[in-house]
């Protein structure tokens, strides 16, 4: 719709950033920032201005636990059908993938939408179909709104998703890094708007930009970052103003509400984030995938499994880049991913290794 | 998965779905029930929803944001 990829402007304000003299490190949570970053060259650009970008747990795919993953495969194994997004299909559970899974004859379909995953259950009409939802508060709202649409008996939904702000206090609380500003993700954001940044600013006096996905606004979501180091403030300024409302999307929040509540779950590299998970309510309980087959589930191990040598976990804390885990580039790559960060498209080593010039 | 891409709603189909245009020119059914918006609004699609609106007065003053940063005047 309009230009935001203006080289002269980027230039001029790579050069305001260039007066950096102490060295920065700032973190976002989310793959299509991380896309940006890293397709454009802005992250060796920046580190020359020596600011540091690292991607945080910000890949819905890979924080998803190989325990849910288990839950979904075990369902298969049982003669369910399980639909979920492409990349979700990929990332090994304790043993299978739900890809494996299919090869061996297990009836899983990806899909684009969760509106997609209802059509198939009208279509097999004789089959149990599970819905595996994973993401944040963008993907969230369309759960909640298929599930208010009364769909068919035979669907269910496996609730995966999660919220992201527990999730940036958790970071912090850890402490493993220093980290001097959040670049805060635009999608979530257009569904949470920027309140909920507040709480984390006052408590940890940290200063916050909401940014859009173009590489001018990345560049200037960090040069408003620096601007306020240097000013001494530490507040939440929203850059993706165009998309990005104070309220967020009111419609999406309720319905959010309606549907789902909070509970403490585990992310894949984090111990239990409070709150951060979303379950469906008890009114709920008929479309609940965990209810409606709590039996077949009840074997499934609470053990989490990591595969020999993955880094993934720090990565996904942003303790250590991609290039930093001995197996990336090696035993691990997009053909062969060892861990959950190579096999989803949003995962910091997949695109370090696709674009990253390794 | 947080990627969404703006299109353009070309149609209504029924309450809930539109049809929109990502620019391609090829049309696209989407569900619109999250948002309020109308044939020749400017929406982010993600995962088959249309998220938000996109403001047009907005994505202007953005521009202007980017000169001014850049100029070192913000």
């Amino acid at each position: 719709m309009f230009e935001f990829r203006d080289k002269r402007v980027a230039e001029g304000i790579l050069s305001r950033l260039r007066e950096n003299d102490k060295p920065l490190m700032f973190m976002h949570v989310c793959g299509t920032h991380q896309d940006t970053l890293v397709r454009y060259g802005l992250q060796n650009l920046l580190l020359s201005c020596n600011i540091e970008i690292r991607q945080g747990p910000g890949c819905p795919v890979c924080i998803t636990t190989a325990r849910e993953i288990e839950e979904a495969v075990t369902l298969v194994r049982n003669g369910k059908t399980v639909a979920t997004y492409g990349d979700m299909t990929l990332v090994p559970g304790m043993r299978e993938s739900l890809q494996s899974i299919k090869a061996s004859g297990g009836d899983v379909y990806p899909v684009y939408s969760v509106e997609d995953a209802i059509d198939l259950a009208r279509k097999k009409k004789d089959k149990e179909v599970v819905f595996m939802a994973v993401g944040f508060e963008t993907t969230a709202p369309s759960t909640a709104a298929a599930l208010m649409s009364k769909p068919p008996e035979n669907f269910s939904v496996l609730c995966c998703h999660r919220v992201i702000p527990p999730a940036l206090e958790a970071l912090l609380d850890l402490g493993e890094i220093r980290i001097d500003g959040f670049i805060e993700p635009g999608h979530v954001s257009t569904i949470i708007g920027v309140k909920p940044y507040r709480g984390i600013g006052d408590k940890y006096h940290l200063p916050q930009v909401i940014a859009g996905f173009e590489p001018l606004d990345i560049l200037t979501a960090v040069l408003m970052l620096f601007l306020q180091i240097k000013e001494g403030r530490a507040v939440v300024e929203n850059e993706y103003t165009r998309a990005v409302k104070e309220e967020g999307n009111l419609k999406a929040l309720s319905l959010m509400k309606e549907v789902f509540r909070e509970e403490d779950v585990e992310w894949r590299g984090f111990p239990v984030i409070p709150k951060s998970g979303l379950v469906l309510r008890d009114e709920f309980v008929e479309c609940d995938a965990r209810k409606r087959f709590e039996d077949e589930l009840a074997d499934v191990q609470e053990v989490e499994s990591k595969p020999s040598g993955c880094r993934c976990d720090e990565v996904l804390r942003g303790v250590i880049t991609s290039k930093e885990c001995p197996l990336f580039g090696k035993a691990c790559t997009p053909d062969h991913p060892v861990g959950p960060c190579m096999v989803s498209k949003e995962g910091s080593c997949y695109i370090e290794f696709r674009y990253g010039g390794a | 998965m947080c990627l969404a891409v703006p299109a353009k709603i070309v149609a209504l189909r029924d309450k809930d779905h539109a049809e929109i245009d990502y620019g391609d020119g090829v049309r696209r059914s989407v569900n619109i029930s999250l948002v309020d918006a109308g044939v020749g609004d400017f929406v982010l699609v993600h995962a088959g929803f249309a998220i938000q609106v996109l403001e047009e007065r907005e994505a202007k003053e953005t521009l202007r944001l980017f000169e001014l940063m850049s100029q070192g005047v913000g």
